[in-house]
This record gives C-alpha cells, sequence and structure tokens, in this order.
C-alpha cells in the first residue's frame, strides 16, 4: 500500500460523502413537503456539509489521481469535472433555498426551482459516477 | 464482458453509496430527535432504515455477488483479502441493519402510542446505526485501499 491508496481512500470516501449530500438534500426536501415536516430541515445543515466536503473532496483528491494515473486531458475525466461544476452549483444554491427555508422554518418556500435544483445535481452526481466507473474512451 | 463488470462495479457502488448516505440520514435524525420533533424525527429514521437502508442493502449485494460471478475468482482461487472481508462486513452489517429497523420500528410506534419505554429503546437503534456507518467506512477503506 503507498501514498496514492490512501489518496484514493479519501477520494472514494469524497464520493460517499457527497452522495450522502444528495440523500440528505432528498430526504429533507421529502419530509419537508409533508403537513407536518417542518423539523427535517434541521438536517440542512449536515447537508451542505456533506456536500461541500465531498465535493472539495472528490476534485482535489480526483484531480492528484489523475495528475498521477492518467492524464488530466481524457474525455471521461474533462467530462467529470464539467459534470463537477454543474452538481456544485445546483447542490451550493439548494444548499442556500434549503438554509433560508430552515432559518423562516417555513417549507412552503420549497417549490419547483428547489427540485429542479436538486434533480440537476442528483443527476449530474450520477454522471460522474458513472464516468468514475465506466471510463469512457479509455 | 468488460460492460459487464463495470455494470455491477456501477450497481454495487451506486448501492453502497445510497446505503452509507441513507444511514447518515438516519443518524442525524435520531440525534435531532433528542432535540425536540421527536416523534416525526424517529418515525423518519424508521422509514430511513426501512424504505432506504434495506433497498440500497440489496442493490449494493446484489451488485457485490454481480461483479464477484464475473471476477472467476472461485475458479482461480486467487480471492484477494478483501473481498472475503466485503462479505463478511456486508452480511454482519444485514443483521445489524435489521435490529436496528426493528427497534427504531418499535420505538417510533411506542412513542406514537405515548409509551415511556419508547425513549429507552431509541439510543439502541441509534447506536446500531453509529456502529454500522463505522464498520463501513473501514470496508470502504478494504475495497479503495486494498492493503493486501
Amino acid at each position: 500500500m503507498n501514498a496514492m491508496d490512501i489518496v484514493l481512500f479519501f477520494h472514494v470516501l469524497s464520493a460517499f460523502a457527497l452522495v450522502a449530500g444528495v440523500v440528505t438534500f432528498g430526504a429533507v426536501m421529502r419530509q419537508a413537503s409533508r403537513p407536518d415536516g417542518a423539523a427535517a430541515l434541521r438536517l440542512t445543515p449536515l447537508a451542505r456539509r456533506l456536500w461541500d466536503i465531498g465535493g472539495g473532496g472528490t476534485l482535489v483528491l480526483g484531480i492528484v489521481l489523475a495528475l498521477d494515473e492518467f492524464e488530466i486531458t481524457d474525455g471521461w475525466i474533462l467530462g467529470a469535472l464539467a459534470l463537477w461544476v454543474v452538481a456544485a452549483g445546483g447542490g451550493v444554491r439548494l444548499g442556500q433555498v434549503l438554509g433560508g427555508a430552515e432559518g423562516a422554518r417555513d417549507s412552503g418556500v420549497l417549490g419547483g426551482q428547489a427540485w429542479g435544483l436538486f434533480s440537476v445535481a442528483a443527476l449530474a452526481t450520477l454522471g460522474i459516477l458513472y464516468l468514475m466507473v465506466f471510463k469512457p474512451g479509455l | 464482458m468488460l460492460a459487464d463488470i463495470e455494470g455491477s462495479k456501477f450497481t454495487h457502488v451506486l448501492g453502497a453509496m445510497l446505503l452509507m448516505g441513507a444511514l447518515v440520514v438516519v443518524f442525524a435524525a435520531s440525534v435531532q430527535a433528542k432535540r425536540g420533533d421527536t416523534p416525526f424525527l424517529l418515525r423518519l429514521a424508521f422509514r430511513g432504515l426501512l424504505l432506504g437502508a434495506l433497498p440500497a442493502w440489496v442493490l449494493m449485494r446484489v451488485g457485490a455477488q454481480w461483479a464477484y460471478s464475473e471476477g472467476s475468482y472461485d475458479a482461480a482461487r486467487t480471492e484477494p483479502g478483501w473481498i472475503g472481508f466485503g462479505f463478511i462486513t456486508s452480511e454482519l452489517g444485514l443483521l445489524l441493519l435489521i435490529a436496528a429497523t426493528v427497534v427504531a420500528g418499535l420505538a417510533s410506534r411506542r412513542l406514537s402510542r405515548g409509551e415511556a419505554s419508547a425513549g429507552a429503546l431509541q439510543p439502541w437503534s441509534q447506536g446500531l446505526v453509529g456502529v454500522l456507518i463505522v464498520l463501513y467506512v473501514v470496508t470502504i477503506f478494504a475495497m479503495s485501499a486494498k492493503p493486501d
């Protein structure tokens, strides 16, 4: 086992945190849409931290791994980077919307925009996972 | 053949990530339940285990078996140690997951009936989920860094 194996472990752990962030966002939104579900908004800070840590870890450690083992200009890596930007934008904005709803303790503000942002973040994350496993073009 | 292996890996990893995500939600809901809105958050924890973690475990396990069957480890008798470790933690994890789900369900039901014993059950469910999270982080280390 060498240093890159440890980097890979933390990269994968970051990816788990990223997906855990998506799952937590989804659970918050699903539960907060219930009439008595405003309490679910209390999980929003956790979802945001998981998203931030997971996003930062996957990007930084992923670039380290790519420079060591692959070409940073490989199509699947560039595709993953583009999807990461899309996912990060959607997830951060969603965190702000949910954070605002949590502050107001009002789940009524969660409408189509929030579900749209969640869909963008979730689908982009799924796309990154697909590229990481299948590595098309390699 | 290659697409099959990658398809099985994708299924396995996606299931494992969803399982971990569901466990994190359940653990956080259990922690938050001590600070108010207890019935709602305990119900959320129970549903997270029943409708999130258990189906995700099935997806993860099906993907693992599919990947294993593509790997021809049986014929070559060259199974690496991390594969055996993964099987042990996934099977042990299922037992803990079922126990946590049953305890969380009992706690949620007793609380909705106003029984005082619900408070005594809740830490057990939370503790089991905490153990599962630690167990799966160690498994992620074994599966990714492959120390042997």
